[in-house]
């Protein structure tokens, strides 16, 4: 299943659902299923516990580079969340990691991939180096699921 | 004199900030300030020059969590310059459409985020090692409301079905009918919630609210209904700008919404809803609530948990009347005859109040769009609830005041798409 997180609206924030979104048009329905949220993390944790595989992109602003890539899979490393990110409304992504491993819903095998963003601005176009990220990712995902031979640790692009 | 600050930060994703300062003088709360980021402002301006068949995907957009809340004041709003109401199956499925987004955000909110308040955890996750199967029902409670969002709204995050006149497809009975099963067990679930809240250790604070919400005179109020107050207001939408008025305040980006003749604050929301339409609840929701200590009246915010437990029964109650009764309808929507005009709608999103205006000319196009989301309507309140209520507990160490102040402001269940997404808490002593 490839999971992409993000506000269509926010610039780079649409990282994570166009990437799902590009997947979803090259690799057939049969093979792979594709969701789209919005940050919600308990229909994340829900999404996760209905596929033993699960890809998960996401934007994220860790003081990288724009368009940096970084693959962390949870059988060998922890997501290091930088702020706790609970808020008045909504938790992120590694509150639904966190969520789902408490609740024994993780999913066997789950990748993130995480593209940093530079402009999360009300109706902001999508950067040039997030969009060039973007492209990669999709090849990545695409070539992994292909050979189904998932990488370890985290790697930089 | 000394000075003492407390700030800390919270991250989420990346749709808006806000962040809180309470001052204290001399054991005594000065003054606290409430700082909203407010995205529908920029879809006001968005809206201008778009055709009004736009609107119900556009303002879907403002918000992952209340997007139905947009979607409903738009079309409503819309529809009242065409001159239509709508009527049978297709207004039903409205009102369900609904019940889902008011099970998804009520959920979320009590067992997520105002839970771990009242059980001394830091959060849902902390929460969920040692009450894991508390999260679990809450889980699966949410997902039957978003099993009717998908159903009715076409998909489960900003849903496409709903257009001005009723929807692009009505669903066939065939396909809502796995729902019943569904709905029952959740509402059993949701009677055991009201149960579980009603135990919880409550602030005893109260305070004497202006109280807001729809009112009709049939149903608890989703989609339609006048203006009422607990002081007398009784208006139609379309009076709604010559009774409130929305103000700037220096330090927000958001503007507050004040009573215009009086300048005073009010409250939209739960609590509100609720202690003016109480009669309109469905019999078990107000046995529910007179086992629980709150029939009629409720003026703690703190209950607001509670409140919204059985508004969550009463959602369920309703998704099941509603189903129960369900046909396909003929048609799925009512032809437009397209006129220039202003319209006006408000009806009740989750956390309160959701008002719109619209202006258009003759060939459709938006000329001019106001929205007044709920959480804005509340800050000023929010701001008087921290003055009132935070002197009572200074007694308490930094880290637990601390912690009652966020809680004060999550009795409202702020919207974060809507409203904040960083919420810096500041408490200056002086």
């Amino acid at each position: 299943m490839i999971i992409g997180i993000g506000n269509l609206d926010r610039g780079d924030d649409a990282a994570g659902r166009l990437v799902a979104r590009a997947l979803g048009h090259k690799l057939p329905s049969h093979i792979i299923s594709v969701c789209e949220l919005s940050g919600d993390a308990l229909a994340l944790v829900e999404k996760m516990k209905q596929a033993p595989t699960v890809f998960i992109i996401d934007a994220c602003v860790s003081g990288e580079k724009a368009g940096d890539i970084k693959r962390i899979d949870l059988r060998y490393q922890a997501l290091l969340s930088q702020q706790r990110d609970v808020s008045s409304h909504g938790f992120g992504l590694s509150a639904a990691i966190d969520l789902a491993g408490i609740l024994g819903q993780l999913p066997e095998i789950c990748i993130i991939y995480a593209i940093e963003g530079e402009n999360y601005a009300l109706g902001a176009a999508v950067s040039l180096p997030v969009q060039q990220a973007i492209d990669k990712v999709v090849g990545r995902i695409e070539e992994e699921i292909v050979n189904f031979i998932p990488m370890k640790g985290t790697e930089h692009a | 004199m000394t000075r003492k600050t407390i700030k800390v930060d919270y991250l989420a994703r990346v749709e808006g900030e806000g962040g809180l300062k309470v001052t204290i003088e001399e054991g005594v709360v000065k003054n606290a300030q409430l700082n909203i980021f407010e995205p529908p402002r920029f879809f006001e301006a968005f809206m201008r020059g778009r055709h009004y068949t736009e609107t119900p995907d556009i303002v879907a957009r403002i918000c992952g969590i209340c997007p139905v809340a947009y979607q409903m004041s738009a079309v409503h709003a819309l529809e009242n310059i065409f001159g239509i109401q709508l009527t049978g199956q297709l207004r039903a499925l409205r009102r369900l459409l609904y019940c889902g987004e008011w099970i998804e955000s009520h959920v979320l909110h009590i067992y997520m985020l105002h839970a771990p308040d009242f059980l001394g955890y830091e959060g849902a996750i902390d929460m969920a090692r040692d009450h894991s199967e508390l999260v679990r029902q809450g889980l699966e409670m949410k997902k039957i409301g978003n099993d009717i969002l998908t159903l009715v709204g076409g998909r489960e995050i900003h849903p496409i079905n709903v257009r001005v006149g009723g929807f692009h497809r009505a669903p066939r009975k065939s396909e809502l009918v796995p729902l019943v099963e569904k709905l029952k067990w959740a509402r059993e679930t949701a009677i055991k919630t009201v149960q579980w809240a009603a135990e919880l250790d409550f602030p005893d604070r109260q305070r004497d609210y202006i109280f807001v919400s729809l009112k009709h005179e049939a149903e608890y109020p989703f989609n339609e209904g006048r203006i009422i107050s607990n002081q007398g207001l009784n208006i139609s939408a379309q009076d709604y700008d010559a009774y409130f008025s929305e103000q700037h305040v220096p330090y927000s980006t958001a503007l507050q919404s004040r009573l215009r003749q009086c300048g005073s604050a009010y409250l939209v929301g739960p609590l509100a809803r609720y202690n003016l339409n109480y009669d309109q609840l469905s019999p078990l929701t107000k046995e529910l609530a007179h086992t629980a200590g709150v029939a009629g009246v409720c003026r703690n915010p703190y209950q607001s948990i509670l409140v919204r437990a059985l508004e969550v029964v009463y959602a369920f109650d309703e998704a099941l009347r509603i189903l129960d009764g369900y046909q396909q309808p003929d048609y799925s929507f009512v032809d437009v005859t397209l006129k220039a005009g202003r319209g006006f709608a408000a009806t009740e999103a989750p956390r309160g109040l959701l008002y719109h205006r619209y202006e258009l000319d003759q060939s459709g196009i938006i000329i001019d769009a106001q929205i007044v989301p709920p959480t804005s309507q509340n800050q000023a309140c929010i701001e008087e609830d921290l003055k009132e209520f935070i002197g009572g507990f200074l007694d308490l160490p930094e880290e637990k005041l601390q912690h009652r102040c966020e809680q004060t402001v999550r009795n409202y269940d702020p919207c974060i798409s809507c409203a904040t997404h960083f919420l810096k808490l500041e408490i200056d002593r002086v």
